[in-house]
């Protein structure tokens, strides 16, 4: 089964322990911690990583750039949610401007305005949200990323909009400026996959919770194991082990179960874990 | 009836998420918005072109036939806005606190008396607690002896900013903002309060409490504690812990986890077991910011379409305002014991 890394660790967020997430926040505050899980993980069969449009990723992605010593496929997530939460909180409206157009690359701000205007004009405001996103992964032009991936909390709030337009709009600029599919996150596999096969909208990678508890599987876990197991879309598994709350032996013999599952996203920080986790899956 | 005509007040954080439940759960029909800012309401529009929208609430409980309003504007509005829909006998779910202060809430809950009411405490749609809750209710570890807990988060401050700084508009600081998730929580869980005794414990220049020690007399004879703070460190996200002591244990519980020590157990393994979310929590119609939110939204159009009352209703949540105006009063004087009024 394919190996994904994941990056919620690197950025100080667990979902058990509050204590442990402050402790993980400060050990990879120093990229070159990232980079040296990163490699371990590499070693031991990871060859692709997802990373979060966050500063404290891309110095990371600077870092594995000079370093140069292996190779690993990215799949961006993005927008950086917690980081416009923020700013929100700190300078309203402005702040989450100020997030968006920091460090995005010149010609891509010259040309904003004049894609932003038609939008505009026609009212189309989710339209515009998903230019924000587009100038947010055009800050990663640089970088060699092998996929996009919608956060969850936007793209299960277009779900709940019905957004189909906006779907579409981001599934077109992703194939424009990194010549691939797409993806997203969802928390609503069903709902998701049905409405945007309704729309004629065909993502690249999904990735969505599925773990032996059914936690965060909606609308069951049921429905989700039907999803997976008869779709042709690439399906992954995330939260597999509830954050650490559920153990991986008992959650790899469930997933091993769902034949059309593409592979799992995975955290881990350690040299033990990664080398358990790739023990396992293999 | 078969589908609930709902309209939502407000369109900040709390309003788009009810905006998105109401707009997807079964049972419910999304048909108007109220805003006073023109460009939120513009992108609404654009998202929502089915719902009507309205700068003007008074307009909108006046036209678009709701049977339900959703609330989620500064405090300050609440009492207004909840009065007006119910004398039209449209049903409220307010976002909590019910409103500025105990008489205010009271009035609210009269006039409710006839018509479906809830208030968005989401703890009680979570999982943990309502494990807990269960385990209380059958005495699982016998009688309760005690409670200590806290609600806890790390925030930053700016008094410049935000509506909920300002006690004009708030009805108070951390006690009323956080503190009022946790009295509702000892509500729920443990009983009515008695007596209150608080003391601040840190306070804005301006005034307002942010830190809060809080002592506690529930009417059945129990007594604990509740910290509250809106600055204590390692806390990204809320905390709200109740520590339960009992004849026979201990039950901690919070959003994450509910931890059970059973000293009867004489097998050491199974003295203690923590039961994580991820374990319990069951799948919702559609997950946007967590499926307590979810569950409260499926739950009140489920109280009017049959007809049966909420678990968290005006009255209910005017015992938690009073409480938190009994603590507000104790700290004037200087952490003096003082009885909420009972309703």
């Amino acid at each position: 089964m394919k190996l994904i890394l994941g990056h919620n660790q690197f950025l100080g967020i667990s979902h058990t322990s509050e204590s442990s997430a402050s402790e993980k926040d400060r050990l990879f505050s120093d990229p070159a911690n990232i980079l040296q899980v990163v490699k371990i993980a590499n070693e031991n069969g990871f060859d692709t990583m997802v990373i979060e449009a966050h500063p404290r990723m891309r110095a990371f992605m600077d870092l594995y750039e000079k370093d140069g010593t292996f190779d690993m496929k990215f799949l961006l997530q993005v927008p950086y949610v917690s980081g416009y939460v923020r700013r929100m909180a700190e300078s309203g409206i402005k702040g989450i401007v100020k997030e968006i157009i920091t460090d995005a690359p010149v010609t891509s701000l010259v040309a904003t305005p004049f894609q932003l205007l038609p939008k505009l004009i026609r009212s189309d405001y989710m339209g515009m949200g998903v230019k924000a996103l587009d100038l947010e992964t055009s800050k990663y032009s640089q970088y060699d990323i092998s996929g996009v991936l919608m956060h969850n909390v936007v793209s299960d709030l277009l779900l709940s909009f019905d957004g189909e337009s906006a779907f579409g709009d981001y599934f077109d600029s992703v194939r424009r400026r990194f010549g691939v599919n797409a993806g997203l996150i969802t928390l609503n596999l069903e709902m998701m996959v049905g409405q945007l096969k309704e729309w004629g909208l065909r993502p690249g990678t999904v990735i969505t919770p599925i773990n032996p508890y059914g936690f965060d599987m909606n609308p069951s876990k049921e429905s989700v194991e039907k999803v997976v197991n008869t779709s042709d879309l690439d399906i992954y598994a995330m939260n597999i082990m509830g954050g650490g709350s559920i153990p991986l032996a008992v959650s790899s013999e469930y997933l091993r179960g769902l034949q059309g599952l593409s592979g799992v996203i995975v955290g881990a920080s350690s040299r033990k874990h990664i080398e358990e986790l790739s023990r396992t899956f293999k | 009836m078969d589908k609930v005509r709902t309209g939502i007040i407000g369109a900040g954080k709390m309003g788009i998420l009810h905006t998105c439940l109401f707009n997807k759960i079964p049972g419910s029909s999304l048909v108007a918005i109220c805003d006073t800012a023109p460009l939120n309401l513009r992108l609404l529009r654009s998202a929502l072109p089915k719902a009507t929208m309205y700068d003007d609430f008074n307009h909108m409980l006046e036209s678009a036939e709701l049977d339900l309003v959703v609330v989620t504007t500064p405090v300050f509005l609440h009492h207004r806005m909840a009065m007006t829909a119910l004398k039209k006998g449209i049903a409220v779910f307010m976002e909590k606190p019910l409103a500025l202060n105990g008489d205010q809430s009271l009035e609210l809950a009269v006039a409710s008396e006839k018509t479906t009411t809830c208030v968005g405490y989401c703890r009680r749609f979570m999982a943990t607690y309502q494990m807990a809750k269960s385990m209380l209710e059958i005495e699982q570890l016998g009688k309760v002896k005690s409670f200590s807990s806290h609600m806890f988060v790390t925030q930053n401050i700016d008094e410049s900013t935000g509506w909920q700084y300002d006690p004009k508009k708030s009805g108070g600081g951390v006690l009323m903002d956080l503190g009022s998730h946790a009295f509702d929580m000892v509500h729920y869980l443990l009983g009515d309060v008695q007596y209150v005794s608080a003391t601040a414990l840190a306070t804005m220049p301006s005034g307002v409490e942010t830190s809060t020690h809080v002592d506690l007399e529930l009417r059945n004879g129990l007594s604990g504690s509740l910290d509250v703070s809106w600055s204590e460190p390692g806390f990204r996200l809320p905390e709200m812990m109740m520590d339960i002591r009992t004849e026979f244990g201990r039950i901690r519980v919070c959003e994450k986890y509910i931890e059970v020590i059973d000293d009867r157990e004489t097998v050491p393994e199974k003295r203690e077991r923590t039961i994580y979310k991820q374990h319990i929590e069951k799948g919702v119609h559609i997950n946007i910011g967590g499926p307590e939110y979810t569950r409260e939204d499926m739950h009140i159009i489920d109280s009017i379409l049959k007809n049966t009352p909420t678990i968290c209703d005006f009255t209910e949540a005017a015992k938690t305002n009073y409480v938190i105006e009994a603590g507000y009063s104790s700290i004037k004087k200087a952490s003096d014991r003082v009885a909420p009024r009972s309703i």
